[in-house]
């Protein structure tokens, strides 16, 4: 069993290592944790308090998450009262986000970040702590609607949180080959303040379906799984701010 | 304020440092760590690893120490082998590159201010890097807490798992190799802000072995 996992991991890390892009370390990660159930993944360093929705969006390195619950998430400034994001700054082990159930009993605030999240299918979660070389926090976790891990899963889960982290970092810190038109770069910052299609093409003086296929342009450019991957790494490296 | 590499060869000039070494050993590892195995009446944490093989690396301030660590070769018994064979799935990496990293400890006042990696700890990890591109190693086994292997990983080690974390008490710990190179010291040099060398005397020995 533990010779398997072992060699399960060892491949996993070579091909995390030749990830060339974010959207290629969500990939390899992704056909690892499916056959647990696991559907969404999210990972970033965790912001400082006080720090805006868009630079919380900036510490995001990996994100294949429900992008609706992300952009109520960040904007709300749900982070700053979600129990997981409070365990990983305080603990070193790797958590069922159910084994957290007891601590936040008594805030509401915490209880009902964690309700709505199960209306975004995010009922189940493991999470992985872990530091950086800067001494920042960071985590990294996998959540489905519901489902169930052996513990012997996981070991194999917290070292394939840590090789896919550090390598979507090292890509991350990266500048981007990424060339926007002014229209793209337009488009990018006000999908950033959280604007919808609809609301970008009234601004803009565009038709909705230009909006959505420069959005789509955008995250091609970027090797993005999704806009908010995109807005992460143009607000990381200052293409919008 | 300098890395002394301390062999066989050097370690009678080094009696009252490597006195302190024994103490803060034992006041990390037993006292603040709780490994009450090695714990011993005179304070003094020595094991059957500390032979005249065994290549100690002191920070001393003048003559305090700071930060210690110690290296063992993987051709003869080591940490891995004796004491955690159970962290190691596969075959043993053995080999005269490969040396084993233990005991790795700093003073109170000298360790990471918030969680950022402390100078000592740069200079004690530069120090292994300097001494194995000299001496010929270019992989380090390391028994520790895996939240320490994103660090190594963007250190520019190049990190490899011996086996699955398993549970030490509430803490997890998992075996590694990590392999390293000359972008490695640049990057920990690079990291500190600071091109020189962090070894500052070491037996004549080492030195015969590098010309």
């Amino acid at each position: 069993m533990s010779r398997r996992s072992l060699d399960e991991t060892l491949s996993f890390i070579a091909a995390v290592d030749h990830a060339g892009s974010a959207d290629a370390v969500l990939k390899t990660v992704l056909s690892v944790v499916k056959p647990f159930g696991f559907s969404q993944v999210l990972a970033g360093i965790i912001p400082l308090p006080g720090m805006s929705a868009q630079q919380q969006v900036a510490n995001v390195v990996l994100h294949q998450w429900p992008e609706q619950w992300s952009q109520r998430y960040f904007s709300q400034g749900y982070l700053f009262d979600d129990p997981t994001i409070q365990r990983v700054t305080r603990s070193t082990e790797p958590f069922l986000w159910s084994e957290l159930e007891g601590s936040y009993r008594d805030r509401p605030s915490a209880r009902r970040i964690m309700g709505e999240a199960r209306e975004f299918d995010l009922g189940f979660g493991f999470t992985v702590p872990m530091l950086t070389l800067d001494g920042q926090s960071a985590g990294f976790s996998i959540a489905s609607d519901r489902g169930e891990l052996p513990p012997q899963y996981r070991g194999p889960l917290q070292l394939l949180a840590i090789y896919a982290f550090g390598r979507a970092l090292s890509l991350a810190d990266t500048p981007p080959s990424v060339k926007l038109t002014p229209r793209e770069t337009d488009v990018l910052q006000w999908i950033a303040e959280g604007k919808s299609d609809w609301e970008i093409s009234k601004i803009l003086h565009v038709s909705e379906h230009l909006v959505d296929k420069m959005a789509r342009q955008i995250r091609i450019k970027f090797g993005a799984a999704n806009r908010t991957q995109a807005v992460a790494q143009a607000l990381r490296h200052r293409i919008i701010r | 304020m300098g890395i002394h590499i301390v062999t066989a060869e050097n370690i009678g000039s080094y009696a009252e440092a490597m006195e302190q070494a024994y103490r803060l050993r034992h006041a990390v590892f037993v006292e603040e760590m709780g490994w009450n195995d090695l714990r011993r009446p005179d304070g003094r944490e020595i094991d059957q690893f500390d032979d005249g093989r065994a290549v100690h690396i002191l920070y001393l301030d003048g003559d305090q120490l700071v930060g210690y660590q110690r290296m063992l070769p993987s051709m003869r018994p080591h940490l891995l082998s004796e004491v955690m064979p159970h962290l190691c799935d596969g075959d043993f990496p053995v080999g005269p590159h490969i040396w084993e990293w233990t005991r790795y400890c700093v003073t109170k006042e000298h360790r990471d201010r918030g969680r950022m990696l402390s100078l000592a700890g740069n200079l004690l990890l530069s120090a292994i890097v300097e001494w194995g591109l000299e001496s010929g190693v270019s992989k380090i086994i390391i028994e520790m807490n895996p939240i320490w292997l994103l660090r190594l990983v963007q250190l520019h080690f190049r990190v490899t798992p011996l086996g699955i974390p398993q549970k030490a008490g509430k803490d997890s710990i998992v075996a590694v190799t990590a392999a390293f190179d000359s972008r490695t010291l640049a990057r920990l040099r690079d990291v500190r802000g600071d091109n020189r060398r962090a070894i500052t005397v070491q037996p004549a020995i080492d030195r015969r072995v590098r010309a």
